[in-house]
Protein backbone atom coordinates (compact mmCIF):
# COMPACT_ATOMS: atom_id res chain seq x y z
CA UNK A 1 0.00 0.00 0.00
CA UNK A 2 1.60 3.59 -0.83
CA UNK A 3 2.22 5.54 1.54
CA UNK A 4 -0.88 8.24 3.01
CA UNK A 5 -0.83 11.23 1.25
CA UNK A 6 -2.59 12.47 4.28
CA UNK A 7 -2.26 11.11 8.17
CA UNK A 8 -3.83 11.89 10.71
CA UNK A 9 -3.13 10.77 14.33
CA UNK A 10 -5.77 11.79 17.35
CA UNK A 11 -6.09 15.22 16.02
CA UNK A 12 -8.21 17.20 18.37
CA UNK A 13 -9.23 20.89 18.32
CA UNK A 14 -10.71 22.20 21.50
CA UNK A 15 -12.02 25.92 21.20
CA UNK A 16 -12.72 26.50 25.35
CA UNK A 17 -14.37 23.35 26.24
CA UNK A 18 -15.52 22.54 22.94
CA UNK A 19 -14.19 19.94 20.64
CA UNK A 20 -14.96 21.16 16.96
CA UNK A 21 -12.53 18.31 16.32
CA UNK A 22 -12.56 15.29 18.22
CA UNK A 23 -9.31 12.86 18.26
CA UNK A 24 -9.42 11.93 14.59
CA UNK A 25 -7.22 9.11 13.30
CA UNK A 26 -7.30 8.46 9.47
CA UNK A 27 -5.38 7.50 6.90
CA UNK A 28 -5.65 8.80 3.38
CA UNK A 29 -4.44 7.35 0.65
CA UNK A 30 -3.37 9.00 -3.12
CA UNK A 31 -4.68 8.87 -5.84
CA UNK A 32 -8.45 8.99 -5.07
CA UNK A 33 -11.34 11.37 -3.88
CA UNK A 34 -12.14 11.33 -0.40
CA UNK A 35 -14.93 13.10 0.96
CA UNK A 36 -15.02 14.35 4.26
CA UNK A 37 -19.05 13.77 4.81
CA UNK A 38 -21.03 15.89 7.52
CA UNK A 39 -23.70 18.26 8.70
CA UNK A 40 -22.46 21.73 8.85
CA UNK A 41 -20.89 23.17 11.96
CA UNK A 42 -19.29 19.59 12.56
CA UNK A 43 -15.14 20.86 12.18
CA UNK A 44 -15.05 19.85 8.35
CA UNK A 45 -13.61 23.46 8.24
CA UNK A 46 -11.78 23.71 11.10
CA UNK A 47 -10.03 20.04 9.85
CA UNK A 48 -8.99 21.61 6.72
CA UNK A 49 -7.78 24.64 8.52
CA UNK A 50 -5.15 21.93 10.71
CA UNK A 51 -4.13 19.99 7.16
CA UNK A 52 -3.21 23.25 5.68
CA UNK A 53 -1.33 24.59 8.60
CA UNK A 54 -3.80 27.50 8.89
CA UNK A 55 -5.00 26.71 12.28
CA UNK A 56 -2.77 24.48 15.18
CA UNK A 57 -4.42 21.32 16.73
CA UNK A 58 -4.49 21.04 20.33
CA UNK A 59 -3.19 18.24 19.83
CA UNK A 60 -2.39 14.85 17.85
CA UNK A 61 -0.13 14.87 14.52
CA UNK A 62 -0.93 15.31 11.03
CA UNK A 63 1.51 14.63 8.31
CA UNK A 64 0.86 15.97 4.47
CA UNK A 65 2.71 14.72 1.60
CA UNK A 66 4.96 12.98 4.04
CA UNK A 67 5.64 16.36 6.20
CA UNK A 68 4.40 17.46 9.77
CA UNK A 69 2.03 20.28 9.55
CA UNK A 70 2.09 22.96 10.64
CA UNK A 71 5.97 22.27 11.59
CA UNK A 72 6.96 22.02 7.83
CA UNK A 73 3.75 23.38 6.37
CA UNK A 74 5.90 24.96 3.22
CA UNK A 75 7.36 21.84 1.82
CA UNK A 76 4.08 20.10 2.85
CA UNK A 77 1.98 22.60 1.27
CA UNK A 78 4.09 23.32 -1.91
CA UNK A 79 2.14 20.94 -4.13
CA UNK A 80 -1.18 21.45 -2.49
CA UNK A 81 -4.24 23.16 -3.71
CA UNK A 82 -7.24 24.23 -1.29
CA UNK A 83 -10.34 26.19 -1.41
CA UNK A 84 -11.28 26.58 2.47
CA UNK A 85 -14.85 27.60 3.72
CA UNK A 86 -15.08 30.03 0.15
CA UNK A 87 -12.80 31.10 -2.87
CA UNK A 88 -11.98 34.65 -1.63
CA UNK A 89 -10.28 37.19 -4.14
CA UNK A 90 -9.71 41.10 -4.54
CA UNK A 91 -12.91 41.66 -6.52
CA UNK A 92 -11.48 44.93 -8.04
CA UNK A 93 -9.24 42.97 -9.77
CA UNK A 94 -10.20 40.37 -13.31
CA UNK A 95 -10.47 36.75 -12.58
CA UNK A 96 -6.81 36.36 -14.53
CA UNK A 97 -5.33 39.74 -12.50
CA UNK A 98 -6.08 37.84 -9.10
CA UNK A 99 -4.40 33.92 -10.69
CA UNK A 100 -1.79 36.59 -11.58
CA UNK A 101 -1.31 37.59 -7.83
CA UNK A 102 -1.44 34.19 -6.70
CA UNK A 103 1.01 32.83 -9.31
CA UNK A 104 3.47 35.40 -8.42
CA UNK A 105 3.47 34.16 -5.17
CA UNK A 106 4.16 30.49 -6.05
CA UNK A 107 6.54 30.89 -8.77
CA UNK A 108 7.55 31.26 -12.58
CA UNK A 109 5.82 27.87 -13.23
CA UNK A 110 2.74 28.86 -11.88
CA UNK A 111 2.68 32.09 -14.08
CA UNK A 112 2.57 29.54 -17.01
CA UNK A 113 -0.46 27.47 -15.86
CA UNK A 114 -2.73 30.33 -15.92
CA UNK A 115 -4.48 30.07 -19.20
CA UNK A 116 -4.40 26.50 -19.13
CA UNK A 117 -6.26 26.41 -15.70
CA UNK A 118 -8.87 28.95 -16.82
CA UNK A 119 -9.36 27.02 -19.95
CA UNK A 120 -9.88 23.62 -17.26
CA UNK A 121 -12.44 25.19 -14.96
CA UNK A 122 -14.33 26.99 -18.43
CA UNK A 123 -13.44 30.75 -17.00
CA UNK A 124 -11.16 31.82 -20.05
CA UNK A 125 -14.23 34.51 -21.53
CA UNK A 126 -14.54 35.82 -18.34
CA UNK A 127 -10.79 35.75 -17.38
CA UNK A 128 -11.22 39.67 -18.16
CA UNK A 129 -14.17 40.59 -16.23
CA UNK A 130 -13.42 41.88 -12.64
CA UNK A 131 -14.11 39.29 -9.85
CA UNK A 132 -16.62 41.34 -8.08
CA UNK A 133 -18.82 40.69 -10.74
CA UNK A 134 -18.23 37.22 -10.71
CA UNK A 135 -21.37 34.99 -9.44
CA UNK A 136 -20.49 32.62 -6.52
CA UNK A 137 -20.37 29.67 -8.96
CA UNK A 138 -18.09 31.52 -11.06
CA UNK A 139 -15.63 32.37 -7.94
CA UNK A 140 -15.41 28.51 -7.21
CA UNK A 141 -14.12 27.81 -10.40
CA UNK A 142 -11.62 30.80 -10.02
CA UNK A 143 -10.54 29.29 -6.68
CA UNK A 144 -10.14 25.41 -8.01
CA UNK A 145 -8.30 27.36 -11.06
CA UNK A 146 -6.18 29.44 -8.17
CA UNK A 147 -6.18 25.99 -6.18
CA UNK A 148 -4.78 24.13 -9.25
CA UNK A 149 -1.67 26.63 -10.36
CA UNK A 150 0.55 25.41 -8.06
CA UNK A 151 -0.09 21.57 -9.91
CA UNK A 152 -0.68 20.10 -6.98
CA UNK A 153 -0.94 16.82 -6.00
CA UNK A 154 -3.50 17.00 -3.91
CA UNK A 155 -6.19 19.30 -3.67
CA UNK A 156 -8.46 20.93 -0.38
CA UNK A 157 -12.22 21.50 -1.53
CA UNK A 158 -14.12 22.37 1.22
CA UNK A 159 -17.62 22.75 0.20
CA UNK A 160 -16.69 23.28 -3.28
CA UNK A 161 -20.23 22.70 -4.74
CA UNK A 162 -21.58 25.66 -3.38
CA UNK A 163 -23.46 27.90 -5.64
CA UNK A 164 -22.60 25.63 -8.85
CA UNK A 165 -25.72 25.33 -10.81
CA UNK A 166 -26.96 21.96 -11.90
CA UNK A 167 -24.84 21.62 -15.11
CA UNK A 168 -21.91 22.83 -13.14
CA UNK A 169 -22.45 20.40 -10.47
CA UNK A 170 -21.87 18.12 -13.18
CA UNK A 171 -19.23 19.50 -15.05
CA UNK A 172 -17.17 19.85 -11.53
CA UNK A 173 -17.62 16.08 -11.13
CA UNK A 174 -16.27 15.61 -14.39
CA UNK A 175 -13.31 17.76 -13.50
CA UNK A 176 -12.80 15.70 -10.12
CA UNK A 177 -12.77 12.83 -11.81
CA UNK A 178 -10.57 14.05 -14.53
CA UNK A 179 -7.86 15.29 -11.57
CA UNK A 180 -8.05 11.74 -10.28
CA UNK A 181 -7.45 10.60 -13.02
CA UNK A 182 -4.16 12.55 -13.89
CA UNK A 183 -3.01 10.98 -10.22
CA UNK A 184 -3.83 13.64 -7.74
CA UNK A 185 -5.66 13.24 -4.69
CA UNK A 186 -8.75 15.05 -4.02
CA UNK A 187 -10.35 15.87 -0.37
CA UNK A 188 -13.96 17.31 -0.24
CA UNK A 189 -15.61 18.53 2.17
CA UNK A 190 -19.57 18.78 2.10
CA UNK A 191 -22.75 17.97 3.13
CA UNK A 192 -24.59 16.80 0.10
CA UNK A 193 -24.86 13.11 0.15
CA UNK A 194 -25.80 12.52 -3.32
CA UNK A 195 -22.75 14.59 -4.56
CA UNK A 196 -20.15 12.68 -2.37
CA UNK A 197 -21.49 9.03 -3.59
CA UNK A 198 -21.37 10.54 -7.11
CA UNK A 199 -17.84 11.77 -7.07
CA UNK A 200 -16.03 10.21 -3.80
CA UNK A 201 -14.00 6.86 -3.94
CA UNK A 202 -13.83 6.87 -0.20
CA UNK A 203 -15.83 8.61 2.89
CA UNK A 204 -15.40 9.55 6.50
CA UNK A 205 -18.38 10.40 8.23
CA UNK A 206 -17.94 12.98 10.89
CA UNK A 207 -20.15 13.91 13.55
CA UNK A 208 -19.82 16.27 16.39
CA UNK A 209 -16.61 16.48 15.78
CA UNK A 210 -15.39 13.20 16.14
CA UNK A 211 -15.48 10.43 12.84
CA UNK A 212 -17.43 8.02 13.01
CA UNK A 213 -17.15 5.99 10.30
CA UNK A 214 -14.71 6.10 7.38
CA UNK A 215 -14.61 3.67 4.20
CA UNK A 216 -14.96 2.97 0.42
CA UNK A 217 -18.44 3.75 -0.61
CA UNK A 218 -18.75 0.23 -1.71
CA UNK A 219 -17.82 -0.66 1.90
CA UNK A 220 -20.15 1.85 3.34
CA UNK A 221 -23.17 0.84 1.30
CA UNK A 222 -22.51 -2.51 1.24
CA UNK A 223 -23.19 -2.55 5.43
CA UNK A 224 -26.58 -0.16 5.32
CA UNK A 225 -29.88 -1.83 5.27
CA UNK A 226 -31.75 -1.20 2.37
CA UNK A 227 -35.81 -0.19 1.77
CA UNK A 228 -38.66 -2.58 0.59
CA UNK A 229 -41.25 0.12 -0.86
CA UNK A 230 -44.75 -0.82 -1.33
CA UNK A 231 -48.13 0.20 -1.74
CA UNK A 232 -50.89 -1.20 -0.13
CA UNK A 233 -54.87 -0.59 0.19
CA UNK A 234 -54.46 -1.06 3.91
CA UNK A 235 -51.20 0.45 5.17
CA UNK A 236 -52.40 -0.43 8.98
CA UNK A 237 -52.73 -4.48 8.12
CA UNK A 238 -49.41 -4.39 5.75
CA UNK A 239 -48.09 -3.52 9.26
CA UNK A 240 -49.64 -6.06 11.16
CA UNK A 241 -49.00 -8.50 8.58
CA UNK A 242 -45.29 -7.80 8.13
CA UNK A 243 -44.74 -7.62 11.82
CA UNK A 244 -42.52 -10.14 13.40
CA UNK A 245 -40.17 -10.85 10.02
CA UNK A 246 -36.69 -11.01 11.33
CA UNK A 247 -34.85 -9.05 8.55
CA UNK A 248 -37.91 -6.43 8.49
CA UNK A 249 -35.65 -3.35 10.79
CA UNK A 250 -38.58 -0.89 10.86
CA UNK A 251 -41.54 -0.21 9.14
CA UNK A 252 -43.00 3.33 7.58
CA UNK A 253 -46.82 3.73 6.93
CA UNK A 254 -46.56 7.41 7.15
CA UNK A 255 -46.64 7.95 3.01
CA UNK A 256 -49.68 8.80 0.91
CA UNK A 257 -51.89 6.91 -0.82
CA UNK A 258 -50.88 3.71 1.28
CA UNK A 259 -46.87 3.59 0.37
CA UNK A 260 -45.05 2.25 3.18
CA UNK A 261 -41.39 2.01 3.55
CA UNK A 262 -39.93 -1.35 4.89
CA UNK A 263 -36.55 -0.65 6.18
CA UNK A 264 -35.06 -4.17 5.49
CA UNK A 265 -31.49 -5.78 6.47
CA UNK A 266 -31.94 -7.96 3.38
CA UNK A 267 -33.74 -6.69 -0.04
CA UNK A 268 -33.13 -10.41 -2.01
CA UNK A 269 -36.06 -12.34 -4.03
CA UNK A 270 -36.01 -14.54 -0.65
CA UNK A 271 -37.44 -10.96 1.67
CA UNK A 272 -39.50 -9.53 -1.39
CA UNK A 273 -41.24 -12.94 -1.78
CA UNK A 274 -41.91 -13.28 1.96
CA UNK A 275 -43.17 -9.52 2.12
CA UNK A 276 -45.48 -10.00 -0.70
CA UNK A 277 -46.56 -13.53 0.86
CA UNK A 278 -47.20 -11.82 4.19
CA UNK A 279 -49.33 -8.88 2.82
CA UNK A 280 -51.18 -10.72 0.29
CA UNK A 281 -52.36 -13.54 3.30
CA UNK A 282 -52.48 -10.58 5.52
CA UNK A 283 -55.62 -8.77 3.54
CA UNK A 284 -53.50 -5.54 3.25
CA UNK A 285 -53.73 -5.47 -0.60
CA UNK A 286 -50.81 -5.40 -2.32
CA UNK A 287 -50.58 -2.85 -5.16
CA UNK A 288 -46.84 -1.99 -5.67
CA UNK A 289 -43.65 -3.81 -4.93
CA UNK A 290 -39.82 -2.13 -5.22
CA UNK A 291 -36.46 -2.06 -3.97
CA UNK A 292 -34.21 0.89 -2.91
CA UNK A 293 -30.48 -0.49 -3.06
CA UNK A 294 -28.74 0.34 -0.33
CA UNK A 295 -27.36 3.63 -0.76
CA UNK A 296 -24.66 6.07 1.04
CA UNK A 297 -27.99 8.09 2.26
CA UNK A 298 -28.92 4.93 4.00
CA UNK A 299 -25.68 4.14 5.22
CA UNK A 300 -25.56 7.69 6.53
CA UNK A 301 -28.83 7.55 8.01
CA UNK A 302 -27.39 4.08 9.68
CA UNK A 303 -24.12 5.50 11.45
CA UNK A 304 -25.13 8.98 12.19
CA UNK A 305 -29.23 8.75 12.72
CA UNK A 306 -29.09 11.94 11.06
CA UNK A 307 -31.53 12.85 8.12
CA UNK A 308 -30.60 14.19 4.75
CA UNK A 309 -32.60 17.30 5.57
CA UNK A 310 -30.80 17.68 8.89
CA UNK A 311 -27.40 17.12 7.01
CA UNK A 312 -28.25 19.80 4.76
CA UNK A 313 -29.23 22.28 7.75
CA UNK A 314 -26.59 21.58 10.18
CA UNK A 315 -29.69 20.88 12.80
CA UNK A 316 -28.74 18.20 15.58
CA UNK A 317 -30.44 14.90 15.48
CA UNK A 318 -32.08 13.27 18.27
CA UNK A 319 -31.28 9.84 19.87
CA UNK A 320 -28.79 9.73 16.64
CA UNK A 321 -26.91 6.96 16.90
CA UNK A 322 -22.71 7.98 17.23
CA UNK A 323 -23.58 11.67 18.09
CA UNK A 324 -23.95 13.87 20.67
CA UNK A 325 -21.41 13.10 23.84
CA UNK A 326 -21.26 9.40 23.33
CA UNK A 327 -20.35 8.48 19.65
CA UNK A 328 -18.75 5.22 19.05
CA UNK A 329 -15.07 4.67 19.54
CA UNK A 330 -14.46 3.11 16.45
CA UNK A 331 -16.07 3.93 12.91
CA UNK A 332 -18.17 0.62 11.57
CA UNK A 333 -16.97 -0.21 9.01
CA UNK A 334 -13.14 0.61 8.87
CA UNK A 335 -10.94 0.78 11.75
CA UNK A 336 -9.70 4.71 11.32
CA UNK A 337 -6.17 4.81 10.52
CA UNK A 338 -5.74 1.22 8.77
CA UNK A 339 -6.41 3.24 4.94
CA UNK A 340 -9.33 4.86 4.58
CA UNK B 1 10.52 42.25 -6.35
CA UNK B 2 7.92 40.68 -8.33
CA UNK B 3 5.80 40.17 -5.14
CA UNK B 4 6.01 44.16 -4.14
CA UNK B 5 4.92 44.65 -7.70
CA UNK B 6 2.03 42.93 -7.29
CA UNK B 7 1.68 44.71 -3.70
CA UNK B 8 1.65 47.71 -5.33
CA UNK B 9 -0.86 46.59 -8.04
CA UNK B 10 -3.51 45.92 -5.05
CA UNK B 11 -3.42 49.21 -3.30
CA UNK B 12 -3.34 50.89 -6.99
CA UNK B 13 -6.39 48.98 -7.85
CA UNK B 14 -8.72 50.04 -4.96
CA UNK B 15 -9.28 52.96 -7.21
CA UNK B 16 -11.43 55.03 -4.56
CA UNK B 17 -8.59 55.52 -2.38
CA UNK B 18 -5.76 55.34 -4.03
CA UNK B 19 -6.87 58.05 -6.58
CA UNK B 20 -9.19 60.13 -4.53
CA UNK B 21 -5.75 60.70 -2.25
CA UNK B 22 -4.25 62.10 -5.11
CA UNK B 23 -6.85 63.94 -6.04
CA UNK B 24 -6.53 66.03 -2.81
CA UNK B 25 -3.39 66.38 -2.77
CA UNK B 26 -3.10 67.35 -5.90
CA UNK B 27 -6.09 70.14 -5.16
CA UNK B 28 -3.91 71.15 -1.72
CA UNK B 29 -1.09 71.60 -4.16
CA UNK B 30 -2.78 74.01 -6.66
CA UNK B 31 -4.42 75.74 -4.13
CA UNK B 32 -0.75 76.60 -2.38
CA UNK B 33 0.97 77.42 -5.93
CA UNK B 34 -2.49 79.60 -6.85
CA UNK B 35 -3.53 81.86 -3.67
CA UNK B 36 -0.02 82.15 -1.92
CA UNK B 37 1.75 84.57 -3.42
CA UNK B 38 4.99 83.84 -4.95
CA UNK B 39 8.01 84.32 -2.81
CA UNK B 40 5.97 83.85 0.38
CA UNK B 41 5.61 80.20 -0.88
CA UNK B 42 8.54 79.07 1.88
CA UNK B 43 8.73 75.22 3.28
CA UNK B 44 6.11 75.15 5.92
CA UNK B 45 3.64 75.66 3.23
CA UNK B 46 4.02 72.98 1.24
CA UNK B 47 4.41 70.56 3.87
CA UNK B 48 1.17 71.81 4.67
CA UNK B 49 0.02 71.59 0.86
CA UNK B 50 1.33 68.22 0.54
CA UNK B 51 2.17 66.61 3.86
CA UNK B 52 -1.22 67.41 5.86
CA UNK B 53 -3.40 65.58 2.63
CA UNK B 54 -0.84 62.76 2.54
CA UNK B 55 -1.10 62.24 6.07
CA UNK B 56 -4.78 61.82 5.74
CA UNK B 57 -5.18 60.10 3.10
CA UNK B 58 -2.57 58.35 3.00
CA UNK B 59 -3.37 56.74 6.53
CA UNK B 60 -6.30 55.32 4.89
CA UNK B 61 -4.53 53.86 1.99
CA UNK B 62 -1.95 52.28 4.05
CA UNK B 63 -4.45 51.38 6.69
CA UNK B 64 -6.45 49.56 4.11
CA UNK B 65 -3.49 47.73 2.78
CA UNK B 66 -2.72 46.37 6.19
CA UNK B 67 -6.00 45.52 7.18
CA UNK B 68 -7.60 44.04 3.74
CA UNK B 69 -6.66 40.62 3.20
CA UNK B 70 -7.75 40.05 6.79
CA UNK B 71 -10.91 41.33 6.35
CA UNK B 72 -11.23 39.87 2.77
CA UNK B 73 -10.45 36.48 3.40
CA UNK B 74 -7.43 36.16 1.22
CA UNK B 75 -4.77 36.11 3.65
CA UNK B 76 -5.10 32.32 4.08
CA UNK B 77 -4.74 31.99 0.51
CA UNK B 78 -1.56 34.06 0.83
CA UNK B 79 -0.46 32.20 3.51
CA UNK B 80 -1.18 29.24 1.44
CA UNK B 81 1.35 30.10 -1.27
CA UNK B 82 4.04 29.42 0.84
CA UNK B 83 5.59 32.47 0.75
CA UNK B 84 6.62 32.92 4.61
CA UNK B 85 3.96 35.23 6.69
CA UNK B 86 7.18 37.59 7.90
CA UNK B 87 7.33 38.59 3.60
CA UNK B 88 4.08 38.95 2.57
CA UNK B 89 3.95 41.67 5.61
CA UNK B 90 7.45 43.12 4.93
CA UNK B 91 6.81 43.61 1.33
CA UNK B 92 3.79 46.25 2.19
CA UNK B 93 6.54 48.52 3.06
CA UNK B 94 8.04 49.40 0.32
CA UNK B 95 4.85 48.95 -2.18
CA UNK B 96 3.34 51.47 -0.14
CA UNK B 97 6.26 53.96 -0.13
CA UNK B 98 5.92 53.08 -3.63
CA UNK B 99 2.32 53.91 -3.56
CA UNK B 100 2.57 57.29 -1.75
CA UNK B 101 5.02 58.56 -4.16
CA UNK B 102 2.67 58.15 -6.97
CA UNK B 103 0.07 59.60 -4.83
CA UNK B 104 2.13 62.32 -4.42
CA UNK B 105 3.73 62.84 -7.72
CA UNK B 106 0.97 65.14 -9.35
CA UNK B 107 1.40 67.64 -6.34
CA UNK B 108 4.95 67.36 -6.36
CA UNK B 109 5.27 68.21 -10.46
CA UNK B 110 2.49 71.32 -9.38
CA UNK B 111 4.98 71.91 -6.59
CA UNK B 112 7.95 71.98 -8.98
CA UNK B 113 6.70 74.09 -11.37
CA UNK B 114 5.98 76.99 -8.44
CA UNK B 115 9.75 76.99 -7.77
CA UNK B 116 10.28 78.43 -11.13
CA UNK B 117 10.33 82.35 -10.73
CA UNK B 118 13.04 84.34 -9.44
CA UNK B 119 11.86 85.46 -6.19
CA UNK B 120 10.95 82.04 -5.35
CA UNK B 121 12.85 80.23 -2.21
CA UNK B 122 13.31 77.14 -3.81
CA UNK B 123 15.32 75.47 -1.43
CA UNK B 124 12.34 75.58 1.02
CA UNK B 125 10.09 74.20 -1.36
CA UNK B 126 12.12 71.33 -2.00
CA UNK B 127 12.17 71.20 1.72
CA UNK B 128 8.46 71.29 2.30
CA UNK B 129 7.83 69.19 -0.38
CA UNK B 130 10.82 65.99 1.23
CA UNK B 131 8.96 66.88 4.57
CA UNK B 132 5.19 66.17 3.24
CA UNK B 133 6.31 63.43 1.22
CA UNK B 134 8.33 62.16 4.77
CA UNK B 135 5.42 63.00 7.04
CA UNK B 136 3.16 60.67 4.70
CA UNK B 137 5.32 57.93 4.48
CA UNK B 138 5.79 57.65 8.01
CA UNK B 139 2.33 57.71 9.04
CA UNK B 140 1.74 55.93 6.58
CA UNK B 141 3.75 52.65 7.94
CA UNK B 142 2.44 53.72 11.32
CA UNK B 143 -1.06 52.78 9.56
CA UNK B 144 -0.40 49.95 7.87
CA UNK B 145 1.40 48.27 10.79
CA UNK B 146 -1.28 48.86 12.90
CA UNK B 147 -4.27 47.83 10.41
CA UNK B 148 -2.34 44.61 10.71
CA UNK B 149 -1.74 44.22 13.96
CA UNK B 150 -5.21 45.13 14.65
CA UNK B 151 -7.03 43.37 11.75
CA UNK B 152 -8.76 46.96 11.77
CA UNK B 153 -8.89 49.53 8.56
CA UNK B 154 -10.42 52.01 11.30
CA UNK B 155 -7.42 51.51 13.69
CA UNK B 156 -5.27 52.18 11.62
CA UNK B 157 -6.03 54.89 10.86
CA UNK B 158 -7.41 56.40 13.85
CA UNK B 159 -3.86 55.58 15.73
CA UNK B 160 -1.97 57.11 13.38
CA UNK B 161 -3.89 60.29 12.96
CA UNK B 162 -4.29 60.50 16.47
CA UNK B 163 -0.85 60.14 17.31
CA UNK B 164 0.20 62.60 13.85
CA UNK B 165 -2.99 65.50 15.66
CA UNK B 166 -1.53 65.23 19.03
CA UNK B 167 2.43 64.91 18.41
CA UNK B 168 2.85 68.43 19.72
CA UNK B 169 0.71 67.78 22.75
CA UNK B 170 2.08 63.95 23.61
CA UNK B 171 5.96 65.56 23.33
CA UNK B 172 4.66 68.33 25.87
CA UNK B 173 3.14 66.64 28.32
CA UNK B 174 5.70 63.60 28.39
CA UNK B 175 8.34 66.77 28.24
CA UNK B 176 6.75 68.60 31.54
CA UNK B 177 5.59 65.17 33.48
CA UNK B 178 8.41 62.71 32.25
CA UNK B 179 11.74 64.27 31.10
CA UNK B 180 12.25 66.07 28.16
CA UNK B 181 14.94 63.52 26.94
CA UNK B 182 12.55 61.03 26.68
CA UNK B 183 9.90 63.55 24.89
CA UNK B 184 12.78 63.59 22.14
CA UNK B 185 12.91 60.06 21.88
CA UNK B 186 8.93 60.19 21.03
CA UNK B 187 7.61 58.85 17.73
CA UNK B 188 6.02 62.23 16.49
CA UNK B 189 9.00 64.31 17.85
CA UNK B 190 11.50 62.21 15.75
CA UNK B 191 9.41 61.88 13.06
CA UNK B 192 9.34 65.47 12.86
CA UNK B 193 12.79 65.97 13.28
CA UNK B 194 13.92 63.62 10.38
CA UNK B 195 10.85 65.23 7.97
CA UNK B 196 12.71 68.34 8.19
CA UNK B 197 16.18 67.64 6.83
CA UNK B 198 17.37 69.88 8.90
CA UNK B 199 15.49 72.97 8.41
CA UNK B 200 15.77 75.37 11.26
CA UNK B 201 14.04 78.82 9.71
CA UNK B 202 11.42 80.83 10.58
CA UNK B 203 9.10 77.75 10.30
CA UNK B 204 10.40 75.54 11.94
CA UNK B 205 8.04 72.41 12.48
CA UNK B 206 10.11 70.76 15.14
CA UNK B 207 8.94 70.40 18.61
CA UNK B 208 11.98 70.18 20.28
CA UNK B 209 15.68 70.13 18.13
CA UNK B 210 17.66 68.92 20.74
CA UNK B 211 18.39 65.39 19.21
CA UNK B 212 21.15 65.01 16.72
CA UNK B 213 19.95 64.46 13.23
CA UNK B 214 21.99 61.28 12.69
CA UNK B 215 20.11 60.10 16.30
CA UNK B 216 16.54 60.82 15.56
CA UNK B 217 17.03 58.97 12.06
CA UNK B 218 18.25 55.70 14.26
CA UNK B 219 15.33 56.52 16.43
CA UNK B 220 12.63 56.75 13.80
CA UNK B 221 13.97 53.72 12.70
CA UNK B 222 13.71 51.63 15.49
CA UNK B 223 10.42 53.11 16.18
CA UNK B 224 9.28 52.10 12.65
CA UNK B 225 10.76 48.50 13.04
CA UNK B 226 9.18 48.02 16.20
CA UNK B 227 5.75 49.06 15.05
CA UNK B 228 6.02 46.66 11.75
CA UNK B 229 7.92 43.80 13.97
CA UNK B 230 4.16 43.72 16.03
CA UNK B 231 2.46 43.45 13.11
CA UNK B 232 4.50 40.72 11.86
CA UNK B 233 4.26 38.98 14.94
CA UNK B 234 0.65 39.08 15.01
CA UNK B 235 0.33 37.41 11.63
CA UNK B 236 3.39 34.63 12.57
CA UNK B 237 0.68 33.83 15.35
CA UNK B 238 -2.82 34.06 14.06
CA UNK B 239 -4.83 31.50 12.46
CA UNK B 240 -6.94 32.00 9.31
Amino acid sequence: MPEPIIALRGVTKRFGAVAAVDDITVDIQPGRCFAWLGPNGCGKTTLIRMMLGLARPSSGEITVRGYAVPRDARQALSRVGAIVEEPRFYPYLSGRDNLRIWAAHFGADATARIDGELARVGLTPAAGQKVGAYSLGMRQRLGVARALLNDPELLLLDEPTNGLDPAGLVEFRTMVRALVAEGRTVFISSHILDEVERMADDVAIIQAGRMVSAGSIADLTRGAVGTIDVRVDDPALARTALAGLAFVQSIDDGGDRGRVAIRSAATGDDELREVADRLVRGGAGLLELGVRAASLEAAFLEITGVTPGELATGAPSAAAPGSGSTPPSTPQFLQPGKGA
Amino acid sequence: MALIGFELRRIVGRRGSFFGVMAVCFGFALLAAFLVPSGEQNAGVWITAIGTPLVFGGAVVAALEGSYDQAQGTMRYLVLTGVPRWRLVVNRVPALLLALLLIALPAMVVGAVSMVGDDQPTNEIVIGLAAGLTYGAIWGIVAMAVGTLLRSNGAGIAVALVLYLLSTAITAFVEAQVSETVAEYLLPNVAAVVAAFGYTGDDDFTSTNAIPYATAVVVLLVWLVAIVALAIARVQRDEY
